[in-house]
């Protein structure tokens, strides 16, 4: 038995970030939702851990509250405990929702929440909805994702009436309360608003579940890659909706108003503005494209940003040398490939070395050491930034790199933020303040 | 009202927060050296209790922590067994590591396997050093249970004694982390009393250093109460003795910790020769300090009566921060309070617990026990902290940096306890800390936040 179990097997990915995480960074970006995590005492530093270094600014575990069940409420089947701290932390915290987030041994129990969910709506007020975890063989943006999903079938649809002028964005992976999130929440809604449409409901966007309950008056729900796995949801809602790509880089940026554009009824608009915008980036772009064509670069993060990423910094001529993609609940080579060519028009040159949810061993054997500069998130870093001149710490989770200024990176303001990061990282490198290859 | 503390606390841990003895020992095992590896008997969720970053999942040696990565089916048809066995036969081929510890953890636990007759027979089967430890969440205990348990374990194959080691004349330092500075100031001080030091056992020390400590005579560690299993097997098995030592931190406590480490083993006096004396190699640092103290003293108190007209007034956080080094938990977490002492200002302890008055006449109990008589708040959780303050009421809040967020509501200035650092060379560096904290200008920009108010139980 187990003959065929490999090393690899056991060992320890980035990927195991869960979907019980997900569930958990999801209601962190809720201004005003509270994570109710049913499970023991150990489990809270499955949430907690990973996040107080990512965001500086908000501290997600005082938002979150276990059940801390004990071997005699397993038994007995026992919600008690879980009811009481509902109640208790809602009397706290006003909460605006509270997500009961459902660990393993919870999930072997396969026991409803329905019972727990209408007593504690009927003494809070509040919406409680349970995201039941499957951590055997999912990520953190399952979770994540299925978070959304739940949040969407709970509004009260019926009390909504569609605008022409508003619509809703479903599936942005809001990880922290810091500028780079904030200014990409906000790239989304300029580009929105440039085609006369508003989004006061952007699931999510850090802000308070009331904003989110105003996509029952969204006349067409967009929704992104992250979410894609929620489109069900909103079938089964009969809502009109739009599964789109991911708004970044120049081709995808403007693939992405285009899509809306016609979607909506506003291409004409949607082609205005991006003639106005490429006026505007053009000198801009040229400043980066004399810096940055040529410098080969290797990138890790998630499929569809990945994909995004990779075609906003090949735009000014950067040359792709590896590409990671982290985790798989998004895809792997495959869907970083097929987004390319469908949202972003770009082909990758020949010889580039892919990796696809890489354990740390065969991240640390990557092959970059002909790149310039690398793109990735804390975990590679800290094991590859000694290889690599200059490295942008980018995705979940960036402990070493914070910001108090908009720095998005989608749209067209986030090509511009990218590359200007590219640049300074490089600059830095040269002027030898960080000269890790010592 | 909700329950907290179901378990019996450990005696010398009654205000700590319990934890996971399964996550805690990862914590625990993350930074200590040796050829060591870890299998977590579990699906892939309790494995995300370790962090991605700082270099826990890989050393030099290969992955220190693996993980049988259940699936669902595999739990509910219960090839748990089956899987471990196999795993464990991976890990030693590929890795080779001198030992191997299997924990358990709540799936585990749950569907009953029998991970220790697994560990057992595959040590045995193969050749190879196995342990296991059934630890989970479902059975909250305390930080210091926890570090007294895996110390215990990792020791239990101590080798005797080497021969014609003067043991008398040799201490283990236990359950604390020490930066370099902090050591070899010790180390200095222990030798002017006529001692060695063998081994610091902390989580940092190798398997070999736990594997040695039977080359000392006497294991110095914090308490009261702490290291019980620990002290009992080192005495029954190496005829050992435990000295509870202050934590050094200020002067008064400093001199303590040696006086009561001279007068434990009888073999150094303080005056004379010894680490105190006038030209003893601490001397001059205790000078330094003390008068360190007094400048500092003055000025913090001319500053807050100039500002505030009242004497200066510091809470004092327990039982927010999740450690598991003894500097931390022993003293009920108030190993700092003597340099607080020593600056003369007002105290408030801050305990996080439950707000019941069973619970607050069993913290006065604890508190009477330890003969600290000082005023006390309890607050339910981290996010309500902010709740139970006055913004103006404290110059200083001293406690667990997982709080920053409440103080910054309150305009109060943090003072992260893990900071602070031990022995006479420190207490400069830690005036400078508060110093910092309480006279720098950044609030004075900013008006406290309107949203703190709000019922409080």
């Amino acid at each position: 038995m187990y003959e065929d179990l490999r090393l690899d097997d056991l060992v320890i990915r980035s990927s195991s970030h869960t979907a019980f995480f997900g569930v958990y960074l999801a209601t962190h970006a809720i201004l005003d939702g509270m994570c109710m995590c049913h499970a023991s005492v150990g489990c809270k530093v499955k949430t907690q851990e990973h996040l107080t270094a990512h965001d500086g600014v908000m501290d997600a575990h005082n938002r979150r509250r276990y059940s801390q069940f004990i071997d005699e409420d397993l038994i007995n089947g026992s919600t008690a405990q879980l009811e009481e701290e509902i109640v208790a932390w809602h009397k706290r915290q006003q909460s605006g929702v509270v997500v009961i987030d459902g660990s393993t041994p919870i999930s072997l129990q396969a026991q409803s929440m329905a019972g727990v969910i209408q007593r504690m709506e009927e003494q809070t007020g509040a919406h409680v909805v349970h995201v039941p975890a499957r951590n055997y063989e999912s990520d953190y943006f399952s979770g994540y994702a299925d978070t959304i999903g739940t949040v969407l079938r709970r509004l009260e649809w019926n009390s909504g009436t569609p605008r022409a002028d508003e619509v809703s964005i479903v599936g942005y992976v809001f990880d922290r309360y810091e500028a780079d999130q904030i200014g990409n929440v906000a790239e989304l809604r300029r580009l929105l608003l440039n085609l006369r449409l508003k989004s006061p409901a952007v699931f999510m966007s850090g802000e308070p579940y009331a904003h989110l309950k105003q996509a029952v008056n969204a006349r067409c729900h967009l929704v992104l890659p992250h979410a894609a796995s929620q489109q069900k949801v909103l079938q089964g809602l009969g809502v009109e909706y739009c599964q789109t790509g991911l708004p970044m880089s120049l081709g995808g940026t403007k693939a992405w108003l285009r899509q809306v554009g016609a979607k909506l009824g506003v291409e004409q608009r949607a082609n205005e503005v991006i003639t106005h915008e490429m006026k505007r980036l053009k000198p801009l772009a040229e400043l980066a494209r004399r810096q940055l064509a040529g410098r080969r670069f290797a990138l890790f993060a998630d499929a569809p940003r990945a994909a995004g990423a990779v075609a906003t910094l090949m735009d000014v001529g950067m040359i792709p040398g590896l590409i990671g993609t982290l985790h798989f609940h998004c895809g792997g080579r495959a869907a970083v490939e097929a987004q390319l060519r469908e949202y972003h028009e770009i082909e990758l040159p020949p010889g580039v070395e892919w990796l696809e949810n890489p354990t740390p061993a065969e991240v640390r054997a990557a092959r970059i050491d002909d790149c310039e500069v690398a793109f990735g998130t804390t975990i590679e870093r800290q094991q590859l930034a000694s290889r690599v001149p200059a490295w942008v710490e980018y995705g979940f989770p960036s402990e070493d790199r914070h910001f108090v200024f908009p720095a998005p990176d989608l749209g067209f303001n986030g090509a511009l933020r990218l590359w200007e990061q590219a640049m300074q990282a490089l600059a830095q490198a040269r002027s030898g303040a960080l000269d890790r290859r010592d | 009202m909700p329950r907290f503390r179901p378990h019996k606390m450990y005696p010398g841990a009654l205000l700590a927060q319990e934890c996971c003895s399964y996550q805690a020992s990862t914590q625990l095992l993350m930074r200590m050296k040796g050829r060591m590896a870890v299998i977590i008997h579990s699906d892939r969720d309790c494995s995300n209790v370790l962090p991605k970053t700082r270099g826990a999942l890989q050393t030099d040696d290969g992955y220190r922590f693996l993980c049988t990565n259940m699936k669902e089916d595999e739990l509910v048809t219960g090839q748990g067994n089956a899987k471990l066995r196999r795993s464990i036969e991976l890990v030693s081929e590929a890795q080779k590591p001198e030992l191997i510890i299997v924990l358990a953890t709540c799936p585990t636990v749950m569907i009953g396997d029998n991970i220790k007759n697994v560990v057992r027979k595959a040590g045995k089967d193969l050749g190879i050093n196995a342990v296991a430890e059934m630890t989970n969440g479902l059975k909250p205990k305390s930080p210091a249970e926890v570090v007294d348990n895996l110390y215990t374990l990792l020791c239990r194959g101590a080798r005797p004694p080497a021969a014609g080691m003067e043991l008398e004349r040799r201490v283990n330092l236990v359950g604390i982390d020490l930066a370099p500075r902090e050591r070899s100031e010790i180390e200095a001080g222990l030798q002017a009393l006529g001692l060695t030091l063998n081994v610091v056992l902390n989580e940092r020390a190798s398997l070999d250093q736990f594997l040695a400590v039977a080359n000392a005579k006497w294991n110095l560690h914090p308490g009261p109460f702490m290291m019980l299993d620990f002290d009992e097997q080192c005495r029954s098995k190496h005829g050992q003795e435990p000295i509870e030592v202050p934590l050094p931190y200020g002067v008064e406590a400093t001199e303590r910790f040696y006086a009561k480490i001279a007068a434990a083993t009888g073999v150094a006096p303080l005056a004379g020769d010894g680490p105190l004396a006038g030209d003893g190699p601490l001397a001059e640092l205790r000078d330094a300090a003390r008068a360190a103290i007094d400048v500092s003293r003055e000025r913090l108190h001319a500053r807050v009566w100039r500002e505030r007209q009242r004497r200066p007034r510091c809470a004092f956080n327990i039982g927010s921060f999740r450690s598991f080094d003894l500097r931390r938990l022993a003293h009920e977490e108030m190993g700092e309070m003597p340099w607080i002492d020593e600056l003369d200002f007002d105290r408030t302890l801050f305990i996080q617990g439950p707000q019941d008055a069973a619970n607050r006449e069993r913290t006065a109990q604890v508190l009477v026990e330890l003969g600290i008589d000082v005023p006390f708040v309890m607050f339910p959780d981290p996010g309500s902290l902010a709740k139970h303050i006055t913004p103006g009421e404290y110059d200083v809040f001293i406690g667990a940096d997982f709080l920053a967020d409440q103080l910054s509501k309150l305009n109060l200035p943090l003072l992260d306890k893990s900071r602070l650092c031990l022995g006479y060379g420190a207490v400069r560096a830690n005036l400078d800390q508060l110093d910092a904290a309480m006279t720098h200008s950044f609030y004075r920009h900013f008006e406290p936040s309107q949203d703190i108010s709000g019922p409080v139980e």
